[in-house]
C-alpha cells in the first residue's frame, strides 16, 4: 500500500535512469572523436543539453513540491524520478565533459553538481533511516503531548519540592527554568536538558539521608549551596519529607526520560532536515555555474 | 520609607481592575509565603522569591532570594540596582517600578503575566531548524550571486570594458582564464589571457581573419580556379584547427577531414580535376608516383611524374652497378680491398630529410683514380672539368719536353737526355720537342676519355671540332626528390635497413628504379583505423597548405567577399 | 371600566408580534401584552451575535415585519423598528396572570401589574420558553448572580459557578472555561439532557481539569462577602457533605417553567400529558376555547418564520377572511410537474392515499415533508440512481412503477405506493442496486435529513420501512432469484437487533442458531489464538456473519463484535437452512463465500500483528469510516507537506493534523476526516449544509452558518472553525524572496491587524479534494509515499501488506 519513493511504481524511474545511462555510454564509446571526447563534439552538445535540461528539471522539484493543486503526477513519483535521474546525471555530465577537468568555471559547475548530488545521497539515507528512529523514540506520543506532560510534571514536582523545603523548591524551579528543548542550531543537534542536575542533587540528598552519619564526600567547588542543602536534608529530613522526596524523585526521573525523548526527537528531526540546508544552496550555486558555463561556452565560441 | 503597591487584576476583555495599598518599610518582600508583603500564588515562585529595597531617589535594589535569579528587563539577575521604569519578572508576575506618587518613596505595579505570555515564553524556543537562523534562501542567493558575479559577470565586464582588464584579469578567480575549456596550443600560449585576439566578438565563432592576422601567408590548399570545389574556398581554419585541446592537439589529423573532399572528386569537380580519389592510406589510396629524371630537347632537366610500377627504368646518365659495389667480399682498390655499404655513398642531409648528392672526389676517386702518366703516378686530372683536363695535359708535356730528362724511348733523344743548366736547345730541337709534347698530350687525353677513366661511369662521345670540346660527356642527374607531393623523411625510418626498401644489392644496372612502391609502405603503414599497423592519416605524408601559387589569406578573402570560388570569365 | 380591544395579543414573540403588527396595519384596535421591557424575550436572550436562521428558506415571509437570517441584534432591530413603524400598541411590563372567558363571550385579561383589560379575541403567542427558573435559594437575586450569558468573553480570571446541566449551561461553562475557573453544579449524576456534542465538550473539559464539576449537588445559599478576594460565596450540599465555594459570579441556566399550567388555566386542553406536546388547534389556529387562538411554538410551529406567518394568518382568520397557507405556492409549484395536477389539496391527498408509508402522518407533517421533498417524473428507462452511487435520498412511488436491478441483473418491479432507497438511507453505504424508472412514473424524492426526522418522529413509518428493509436485504443479499413468497418464512422471524460498540454478537464456540446481516455499522471477526483475541477480518454493513454454522458445524468458529454502534438483521438458522435446501444456488453461493472467507482468515492468522493492526484501526473509529488517511511513520519524514497541501488547496486552513493521533506498528492515524457511514457531523446541522458527494466525500457546503455543531459532534475532532484567509502572494515571490507567508503558513491578515476580522468563521473539514482532479492533495503531496487513503474493506489486504 505504502510505496516508498525508491520503490515507486515498481522502480519505474530506476529503469528510466538505467536506460538513459546505457544509451549515453553506448553513444560515448561508439563516438570516439579526435583528438579526444569533449563537450564540443555533437555528442558533447547532446549530452550537455540532456544534462542541463535534467538539472533545471531537477531543480524544479522545489516548485512542483509546492504546486499543490498540480496534477503533474504525484509528488512521490517526482521525488523518485528526482533521486534516480539525479544519480544518472552524474554519469551524463562526466561523459559530457569527456573527463576533462581543470581550474575553470566548467569544472566548477561539475564539482558543484557532484556536491549537490552527494548531499542528495545523504538526504536519501536520512529519509530512509531517521523516520523509523523518530517513531521508535516517540513511542506513539506526539511531541506536543510530551511537552504538555512535562509541564504538568513540572508543576507536580514543584508542589512536592515545596512540601519539603524552600531550597529544594528553588533547585527544582531552577532546573525547570534551565530545561530547554532545541533552541539554536547547536541546541537542536545536541540532546541535553537540565533536569539531569536537579535529579542528581535530589538523589544525593536522599542517599545522604539513607547513610546518615557518614561524612560528606569531598565537595567540588561547584555550587556549595547545593551541598549545604544536601547536608541539611541529610541532617533533618523527616520520614514524610523523605517519602515526598522519593515521589519527587520519581516525578523528576519521569520528566527526565520525557525530556530526553523530546530533545532526541528534536535532534533526530533536525538531523533529518539538516542536509537540505546544504543541498538547496549548493543547487543554486550550481544553477549559477551552469548558466555561466552555457553562456561562456558560446560567449567565446 | 513608604511603598506604594498597586496590584492589577484582570477582568477580561482587556479591562482590568486594581487595588492599591501602602507599605511602610525599606524592603518589599515578594514571594509565595504568607509573610511576604506582595504575596504570590503561582507555584513557580518561591516562598521568599525576591526583595526590593528602596534606596531613595527612585533607585531600588533588587535581590533574588532564589538561585535562579529574577528577570530584570529580560536578563536574569540575582542582585541589581534599578531605576524606575524597570520591569522585573518573577514567578508569574511582572513587577514594574513606577514614579512614587506624593507622599511615597517608591512605587511598584504588580500585574499577572498573561497565561498566553507565559505559554509563549515556555514554547518560545525553536523546535525545528526552520525556526533558527539557518536559512536556505539566504545562502542560496549568496552563492548564486557570488558564482554568477565571479565567473560570469566580472569576466564579461572585463571583455566589454578593456580598461578594467588589468584589474579583473589578474585576479585568478575573476580572470577570463577561468573560462578556458582547455589549455591552448603551445604556439598560442603567447596570447595568455588576451582572449579577444581570437574571440573578437561575443557569441561569434572564431573567424578566419583572426587566424589570418598571423597566418595569412600560409599557402592555400589548392587553387579554386583550378578545382571547382566551393568547399575549398570557405573551409574555416577551425575546421581542422581546434584550440583549447592541450598544447599539442592543434591539428586535427582525421583523414575524414580530407577524404570528405577527396572522395569521388570527378563528380564534385565536374571532371575538372586529374586527381585520383584517396580516402584511406591503407585501403583507398592510388599507387605512388615518382619524379622520373629526364631531359627535354634543350637538355634541361625535366623530371616526369609517372606512376611507380614494376619494370619502370630510370635514366640518370650514370653507369653504376649497385650490385658490384655492394659486394660483401669487398672491392680491391689502390689502398687495398674495401667493403662498401649504402651509407658509404648515400649520406642523409643534416635534418635527415633527403640524401646528399653523391660526391665523386670523396666517394669514388679513392678507387677510380684520374692519373694519366706512369712517370708521374700521383698526378691526377680534375673531375668533370674537360677544358681544364686538356689544358693540364698540354702544359704538362710541353714542360717535360723542354726540361728534358723524360725517359721514354719513343721520345726524341734530346728530350730523353738531361742537360746541364744554361745549356739551351737549338731552335730545331725546340720545334721538334713541342710537336712531340702536343701528340703526347692528345694521345693521353684520348685514353683518359675513351679508355681508362671517364667512360667507366659516363657515356663519352667524340665530336669533330675545337680541341677543348672534342669530348662530350652525357650529363648525370638523379631525381633528388622522388615524391614531389608527399614527404618521406629517411630520418623517421632510421630503424630500418636500407635493403628492406631498396633492392640495391641485386641491381646490376643503374637504370633499375630502386624506389619502393605503396605496397612496401603498407607493410608497416595503414590508414587511420589501421590495426596492427602504424595508423597513418593523410597528413602523415601530405600537407594541406601545399599550394605553390595561392595563399590561404587570399583564398579566404575571396570567399569572404563572397566572390565565387571560380572567378567567371568576363566576356 | 377597563378598556376593551378587538384583539389582545399575549406575548410578543415572532408570532404575537407579527399578529399585532398586522392588526395595527389593518387599523384593528388591539393590544400587545409583553411582560419584559423588550420585545420577543426568547430571541432577546440569545447569546450576543448569535446567528438567527430563517428556516425554511423556501417558505415566503408573510408579515408586516421584516425578517431575514442574520445576527440576533439585526433581527431584533428590524422588528422593533417595524413594530413602531406600523404604530403597534405595545404594553410592556404586562405579565398576564389570567385569561377568563366571560359569559358575554369576551375575555377578561388580568395582568401582573394589577391592570385588567378586555378583548373580544385573544391570540396567545407565549411560546414554550415560559419564565426563567431561578435557583429558588437565598441570595438568588444578588448582583453577581445572573440567569443569562450574553458574551462569555466579557469575563476573565474569575471563578464562575455555573448551575444547571442543560445545553445552555454546558455551552456557557465550556465557553467560559477558556479564560476563567469554572465550576459546574449538576443536580444529577450525569448530563442527561445534553446534546451529544455538548456532552463530549463538557466531559472533555472535566476530563482535563479545566472545568470542575459537582455531580449530584445542589446550591443551598449564595451570599455576598465584604472582605476577601472574592465578592461572594456559595454553600452547597454534595453527596459527601457540605461544600463552600468562593466565587466571582454565579450563572444559573435552569431552563424555564413550561407555560402549560397557565394555558390550561385558560381552559385550553392538551391531547396528552407528554411535556413536549402542544394544545390541539384547528387549521385556523383556534383552540378548543372559541375566540382564543394560539400561535407560535405553543401552536406547534417552532420556527420563527412559520410563527410570523401564523401571526399574520391568525389575524386574517379572526377577521373572517379566507387565507391560504404560505407554503401553498411552493407546493403548487412542486406538484405542478405531476400529471393530472388539479390542486395542492388533491395532490397531497393522492400522495397520502397512494403511499401507504405516509398514510400515518398529519396533514401538517405531510406539508412540511413535501416542502423538503422533490416531485420527480423521470422518463421511462431513465436511471434514478446507479448501483454504488453514494446518494442517500429516499424515494416513494406515487404513480407508475420502477425497476430494481439487483446483483446478477435480477430485476424486481416496484408498483405505486412502494418506496426504495431505504438501504443506503439506513446503512449509510453505497446504493446496493440500480433503479430504472418505469412507465409514467411519479416519484417523491426526500432528503436523508427530513426522512430521518420522519422516521424518528413517527413510529409507524419506522416499522414499515424496517419490514421492507428486512425483506429486501435478505432477498438481495441471499436469494435474488427467489420470490417474496418463498422468503416469507425467513423474513417473518427475522428481527432487527441493535449492538453498542464493542458488544459481542456471538462468541467462538457458542451454539449458532442464527446469522446476522449487518445493516448499520460494522463488525470485527476475531478468534482466540494463543490465549489472545486476534482480529481476523472486518465486516462492513451489507454483509453477513455467522453463516459458518449453516455449513455443517454447529458451533461458532469465531467471535463477532460490533466495531461501532451497529444494527443487524437476525436471520433464524432453521428457516435459513430450509431455504438453502429449497434453493441449491443459495447453498453454492454461501459455500463459495464461506471458502473465500476461511482462506482470508487463515492468511491473517499467519500474521497475528496484522490482526492487531486491524483491531487498532477499528479502535481508532475506522470501523465507521468509508475512507481513512493512514501514514507509515517509517516513511514519513515529518515535512508536513500533506498539511501544507491541504491548507493550500483549501483556503489556507489544513483539514488534517499530521502529528496528532495515535500510532501502532509504525502506522499513524492522523487527525483527519474518515467520512463516516453515518457522519456524526451531519446529525445536527441547522442549515443542512453537510452532504455526501456521489463518491462518498462528506463535505460542508457554503451555506454553513458557523454554529459549530458539527465541530462538537465530530468524535475525531477533524472539523475546525476557520474564516476565509486573505489572498497570498504568488509562490515564486515567497520561494525567491520570502515575501508573504510560505505554503501552509497562515497568511498574514491585514484586516485582522486593522482590528476588524476578515470574515465570519465557518466550519471546514476534509472534502477529499473532491473538486481536484487527481484525488486527495495530502496523498498526492506526500514526497515519500508515506500517506495513503484506504477504505475499511481493504484493511485485511492492508494488514497483510504490512508484514
Amino acid at each position: 500500500m505504502h510505496d516508498s519513493f525508491l520503490t515507486f511504481a515498481n522502480k519505474r524511474y530506476l529503469w528510466v535512469a538505467i536506460v538513459l545511462l546505457l544509451g549515453c555510454l553506448v553513444a560515448y564509446i561508439w563516438h570516439d572523436p579526435s583528438p579526444h571526447p569533449n563537450g564540443g563534439t555533437w555528442l558533447g552538445y547532446t549530452l550537455g543539453t540532456i544534462g542541463a535540461v535534467l538539472i533545471y528539471w531537477l531543480t524544479s522539484l522545489g516548485l512542483r513540491k509546492r504546486a499543490y493543486s498540480s496534477n503533474l503526477g504525484s509528488l512521490g513519483g517526482w521525488l523518485s524520478a528526482h533521486v534516480y535521474l539525479g544519480t544518472a546525471l552524474l554519469l551524463v555530465a562526466l561523459l559530457h565533459s569527456g573527463f576533462q577537468f581543470s581550474w575553470n568555471v566548467h569544472t566548477l559547475a561539475f564539482v558543484l553538481m557532484t556536491l549537490v548530488i552527494l548531499s542528495g545521497f545523504v538526504g536519501v539515507f536520512t529519509y530512509l533511516r531517521y523516520p523509523a528512529l523518530m517513531t521508535r523514540n516517540r513511542e506513539n506520543a506526539s511531541r506536543q503531548s510530551m511537552l504538555e506532560e512535562i509541564s504538568s510534571l513540572d508543576q507536580q514536582s514543584l508542589q512536592l519540592a515545596d512540601g519539603i523545603d524552600a531550597r529544594l523548591h528553588a533547585i527544582v524551579a531552577r532546573s525547570i527554568d534551565n530545561t530547554r528543548f532545541g533552541g539554536g542550531v547547536r541546541g537542536m543537534l545536541r540532546t541535553n536538558d537540565a533536569s539531569e542536575q536537579a535529579l542528581r542533587q535530589v538523589r544525593e540528598a536522599l542517599e545522604k539521608r539513607e547513610k546518615a552519619g557518614q561524612s560528606a564526600e569531598p565537595r567540588t567547588q561547584e555550587m556549595p549551596t547545593m551541598y549545604a542543602m544536601v547536608d541539611f536534608l541529610a541532617a533533618k529530613a523527616t520520614d514524610v519529607q523523605a517519602e515526598t522526596m522519593r515521589k519527587l524523585l520519581d516525578a523528576l526521573s519521569r520528566k527526565k526520560s520525557l525530556a530526553t525523548r523530546v530533545s532526541r526527537d528534536i535532534q533526530l528531526q533536525s538531523l533529518m532536515e539538516l542536509w537540505l540546508y546544504v543541498h538547496v544552496p549548493l543547487t543554486f550555486a550550481l544553477l549559477a555555474a551552469l548558466t555561466a558555463h552555457i553562456i561562456v561556452v558560446f560567449f567565446y565560441w | 520609607m513608604r511603598w506604594f503597591v498597586r496590584r492589577i487584576t484582570r477582568k477580561g476583555k482587556g479591562n482590568v481592575g486594581y487595588q492599591d495599598f501602602a507599605f511602610d518599610g525599606d524592603t518589599l518582600t515578594i514571594g509565595r509565603g504568607a509573610d511576604q508583603v506582595v504575596a504570590l500564588t503561582d507555584i513557580r515562585s518561591a516562598l521568599a522569591h525576591a526583595e526590593l529595597t528602596a534606596l531613595g531617589s527612585g533607585k531600588v535594589r533588587v535581590e533574588s532570594k532564589v538561585i535562579t535569579g529574577v528577570k530584570i528587563d529580560g536578563r536574569a539577575e540575582r542582585n541589581a540596582i534599578v531605576k524606575r521604569g524597570a520591569v522585573i519578572e518573577l514567578g508569574g508576575v511582572r513587577v514594574k517600578l513606577l514614579d512614587a506618587p506624593k507622599g511615597f518613596d517608591a512605587a511598584v505595579e504588580v500585574s499577572p503575566l498573561e497565561s498566553v505570555e507565559s505559554r509563549v515564553a515556555s514554547q518560545a524556543l525553536d523546535k525545528t531548524l526552520a525556526d533558527t537562523w539557518l536559512s536556505k534562501r539566504r545562502p542560496a542567493w549568496f552563492l548564486f550571486l557570488v558564482v554568477a558575479l565571479l565567473f560570469l559577470l566580472l569576466p564579461m565586464f572585463a571583455h566589454f570594458v578593456p580598461q578594467t582588464r588589468p584589474v579583473i584579469d589578474i585576479i585568478p578567480l575573476t580572470s577570463r582564464m577561468t573560462w578556458q575549456s582547455g589549455e591552448l596550443a603551445r604556439a598560442h600560449h603567447t596570447f595568455g589571457d588576451r582572449c579577444e585576439t581570437c574571440h573578437e566578438k561575443p557569441f561569434q565563432p572564431v573567424r578566419d581573419e583572426a587566424c589570418g592576422a598571423c597566418h595569412g601567408a600560409i599557402p592555400a590548399h589548392a587553387d579554386p580556379a583550378k578545382f571547382n570545389l566551393p568547399a575549398l574556398g570557405n573551409t574555416r581554419c577551425a575546421h581542422c584547427h581546434r584550440d583549447h585541446n592541450g598544447p599539442d592537439q592543434l591539428i586535427d589529423a582525421q583523414q575524414a577531414l580530407c577524404s570528405d573532399c577527396h572522395r569521388d572528386m570527378q563528380a564534385s569537380s565536374k571532371g575538372a580535376t586529374k586527381l585520383v580519389d584517396a580516402e584511406d592510406f591503407g585501403t583507398a589510396h592510388p599507387p605512388l608516383k615518382v619524379n622520373l629524371p629526364g631531359w627535354n630537347d634543350e637538355g634541361r632537366f625535366t623530371p616526369s611524374r609517372v606512376e611507380l610500377k614494376p619494370g619502370l627504368r630510370e635514366a640518370s646518365g650514370l653507369k653504376f652497378p649497385h650490385e658490384l659495389h655492394l659486394r660483401t667480399k669487398g672491392l680491391s682498390g689502390p689502398e687495398g680491398s674495401r667493403v662498401l655499404d649504402c651509407g658509404s655513398c648515400h649520406v642523409a642531409e643534416p635534418g635527415g630529410g633527403r640524401m646528399r648528392p653523391v660526391d665523386f672526389e670523396t666517394m669514388c676517386q679513392s678507387c677510380h683514380r684520374l692519373d694519366f702518366d706512369l712517370l708521374a703516378p700521383d698526378r691526377q686530372v680534375p673531375h668533370a672539368r674537360i677544358p681544364e683536363i686538356l689544358a693540364m695535359l698540354d702544359e704538362y708535356y710541353a714542360g717535360r719536353a723542354l726540361a728534358g730528362g723524360y725517359e721514354d724511348a719513343r721520345a726524341p733523344i734530346f728530350v730523353q737526355q738531361r742537360r746541364r743548366p744554361g745549356q739551351a736547345l737549338t731552335a730545331a730541337q725546340t720545334i721538334e720537342a713541342r710537336a712531340w709534347a702536343g701528340n703526347r698530350a692528345s694521345e693521353i687525353g684520348e685514353s683518359l676519355f675513351t679508355g681508362r677513366a671517364c667512360n667507366v661511369c659516363h657515356t663519352v662521345t667524340r665530336s669533330e671540332g675545337a680541341a677543348q670540346d672534342r669530348w662530350i660527356v652525357d650529363p648525370v642527374r638523379v631525381s633528388g626528390v622522388w615524391f614531389a607531393k608527399a614527404l618521406f623523411p629517411h630520418s623517421g625510418h632510421s630503424t630500418m635497413q636500407c635493403g628492406e626498401c631498396h633492392a640495391a644489392a641485386a641491381s646490376k644496372t643503374s637504370t633499375d628504379l630502386l624506389i619502393p612502391g605503396i605496397d612496401n609502405c603498407r607493410q608497416c603503414h595503414g590508414g587511420e583505423a589501421a590495426i596492427k599497423r602504424v595508423e597513418s592519416t593523410c597528413i602523415t605524408c601530405h600537407r594541406f597548405h601545399d599550394s605553390p601559387y595561392q595563399l590561404m589569406g587570399d583564398l579566404q578573402r575571396a570567399a569572404r567577399e563572397s566572390k565565387p570560388a571560380v572567378p567567371e570569365k568576363k566576356s | 371600566m377597563s378598556e376593551r380591544f378587538r384583539i389582545a395579543i399575549v406575548g410578543s414573540g415572532p408570532g404575537g408580534m407579527s399578529a399585532a403588527a398586522h392588526a395595527a396595519e389593518l387599523g384593528v384596535p388591539h393590544v400587545l401584552l409583553e411582560a419584559q421591557p423588550h420585545l420577543s424575550n426568547t430571541i432577546y436572550r440569545y447569546q450576543k451575535g448569535k446567528h438567527v436562521m430563517s428556516e425554511p428558506d423556501a417558505l415566503p415571509l408573510r408579515s408586516p415585519l421584516a425578517f431575514a437570517a442574520g445576527t440576533r441584534e439585526k433581527v431584533l432591530g428590524d422588528w422593533s423598528s417595524g413594530v413602531t413603524k406600523v404604530k403597534t400598541n405595545v404594553a410592556h411590563g404586562h405579565e398576564v396572570t389570567a385569561i377568563t372567558k366571560q359569559p358575554s363571550g369576551h375575555f377578561e385579561i388580568r395582568c401582573g401589574n394589577g391592570r385588567t383589560l378586555e378583548a373580544e379575541t385573544v391570540v396567545m403567542g407565549i411560546g414554550l420558553q415560559g419564565n426563567i427558573r431561578k435557583m429558588g435559594i437565598p441570595g438568588e437575586d444578588l448582583p453577581f448572580v445572573q440567569y443569562t450569558l450574553d458574551d462569555p468573553e466579557e469575563y476573565e480570571g474569575e471563578t464562575i459557578v455555573v448551575v444547571g446541566a442543560g445545553d445552555a449551561a454546558i455551552e456557557n461553562a465550556v465557553a467560559l472555561a477558556e479564560r476563567n475557573k469554572v465550576i459546574v453544579i449538576n443536580r444529577r449524576d450525569e448530563f442527561a439532557r445534553a446534546k451529544e456534542g455538548n456532552l463530549q465538550a463538557i466531559m472533555k473539559g472535566i476530563g482535563d481539569g479545566r472545568i470542575e464539576c459537582y455531580f449530584g449537588s445542589s446550591p443551598e445559599v449564595v451570599e455576598a462577602v465584604e472582605a476577601g478576594p472574592k465578592p461572594g460565596r456559595m454553600a452547597l450540599s454534595t453527596p459527601n457533605g457540605k461544600a463552600e465555594i468562593a466565587l466571582d459570579r454565579v450563572i444559573a441556566r435552569l431552563g424555564a417553567t413550561a407555560p402549560r399550567a397557565f394555558v390550561e388555566a385558560c381552559g385550553v386542553e392538551f391531547p396528552n400529558s407528554d411535556p413536549a406536546c402542544v394544545p390541539a388547534i384547528s387549521p385556523k389556529y383556534e383552540s378548543n376555547v372559541p375566540g382564543l387562538y394560539i400561535v407560535g411554538a405553543l401552536g406547534g410551529y417552532p420556527l420563527i418564520k412559520q410563527a410570523m406567518n401564523q401571526g399574520y394568518e391568525v389575524i386574517e382568520h379572526i377577521l373572517g377572511r379566507p387565507v391560504e397557507p404560505a407554503d401553498e405556492p411552493l407546493l403548487r409549484q412542486k406538484f405542478g410537474r405531476m400529471p393530472g395536477f388539479t390542486s395542492v389539496e388533491a395532490a397531497l391527498a393522492k400522495v397520502q392515499t397512494n403511499v401507504k408509508l405516509l398514510s400515518h402522518i398529519t396533514p401538517l407533517q405531510l406539508r412540511e415533508f413535501m416542502l423538503d421533498s422533490e416531485v420527480r417524473t423521470p422518463r421511462p428507462g431513465e436511471a434514478i440512481f446507479e448501483r454504488n452511487d453514494y446518494t442517500d435520498t429516499f424515494y416513494s412511488i406515487v404513480e407508475g412503477e420502477a425497476q430494481v436491478i439487483l446483483e446478477g441483473d435480477k430485476r424486481v418491479t416496484l408498483g405505486s405506493g412502494e418506496f426504495f432507497g431505504e438501504m443506503s438511507l439506513i446503512s449509510g453505504r453505497r446504493r446496493s442496486a440500480t433503479i430504472l424508472a418505469g412507465a409514467n412514473c411519479v416519484l417523491v424524492e426526500t432528503p436523508r435529513r427530513s426522512m430521518n426526522k420522519l422516521i424518528n418522529s413517527v413510529e409507524a413509518v419506522k416499522r414499515s420501512i424496517d419490514a421492507v428493509f428486512i425483506l429486501r436485504a435478505i432477498q438481495s443479499r441471499f436469494a435474488p432469484e427467489s420470490s417474496y413468497a418463498e422468503l416469507a418464512p425467513i423474513v417473518d422471524n427475522a428481527t432487527i437487533e441493535k449492538f453498542k460498540a464493542g458488544e459481542v454478537l456471538f462468541r467462538e464456540g457458542e451454539e449458532g442458531d442464527c446469522l446476522h446481516l449487518v445493516r448499520v455499522g460494522s463488525l470485527t471477526i476475531s478468534r482466540q489464538i494463543g490465549g489472545r483475541e486476534v482480529v481476523l477480518s472486518y465486516v462492513a454493513a451489507g454483509n453477513y456473519v455467522g453463516e459458518m454454522t449453516m455449513m455443517g458445524e454447529g458451533k461458532r468458529t469465531a467471535t463477532a463484535t460490533a466495531a461501532i454502534g451497529s444494527e443487524t438483521v437476525r436471520v433464524d438458522a432453521a428457516a435459513f437452512k430450509e431455504l438453502m435446501l429449497r434453493n441449491p444456488l443459495l447453498r453454492l453461493r454461501i459455500q463459495s463465500e464461506y471458502r473465500q472467507r476461511a482462506a482470508a482468515n487463515l492468511a491473517l492468522q499467519n500474521l497475528p500483528t496484522g490482526g492487531d493492526l486491524i483491531s487498532f484501526l477499528i479502535s481508532q473509529g475506522a470501523g465507521e469510516a468509508t475512507d481513512i488517511l493512514l501514514i507509515d511513520e517509517s516513511l514519513c519524514v515529518r515535512c508536513d507537506n500533506c498539511e501544507k497541501a491541504c491548507a493550500e488547496t483549501h483556503g489556507g486552513t489544513s483539514r488534517l493534523d499530521r502529528e496528532a493521533g495515535p500510532s501502532f506498528a509504525e502506522i499513524h492515524v492522523p487527525t483527519s476526516c474518515r467520512h463516516c457511514e453515518h457522519p456524526h457531523c451531519m446529525k445536527d446541522c441547522p442549515p443542512d449544509a453537510i452532504h455526501r458527494a456521489p463518491n462518498g466525500e462528506v463535505f460542508i457546503a457554503d451555506n454553513c452558518i458557523g454554529c459549530g455543531n458539527c465541530k462538537r459532534n465530530c468524535p475525531y475532532g477533524v472539523i475546525q472553525m476557520a474564516s476565509k484567509p486573505p489572498k497570498k502572494p504568488g509562490l515564486l515571490s515567497w520561494l525567491l524572496f520570502g515575501a508573504g507567508s510560505g505554503p501552509g503558513e497562515a497568511p498574514h491578515d491585514d484586516a485582522a491587524d486593522a482590528g476588524h476580522s476578515a470574515s465570519a468563521k465557518k466550519a471546514v473539514k476534509c472534502d477529499m479534494c473532491k473538486d481536484l482532479s487527481g484525488g486527495p492533495a495530502c496523498v498526492r503531496a506526500c514526497p515519500t509515499g508515506a500517506a495513503v487513503r484506504i477504505s475499511p474493506e481493504e484493511f485485511p489486504a492492508y494488514a497483510q501488506s504490512r508484514r
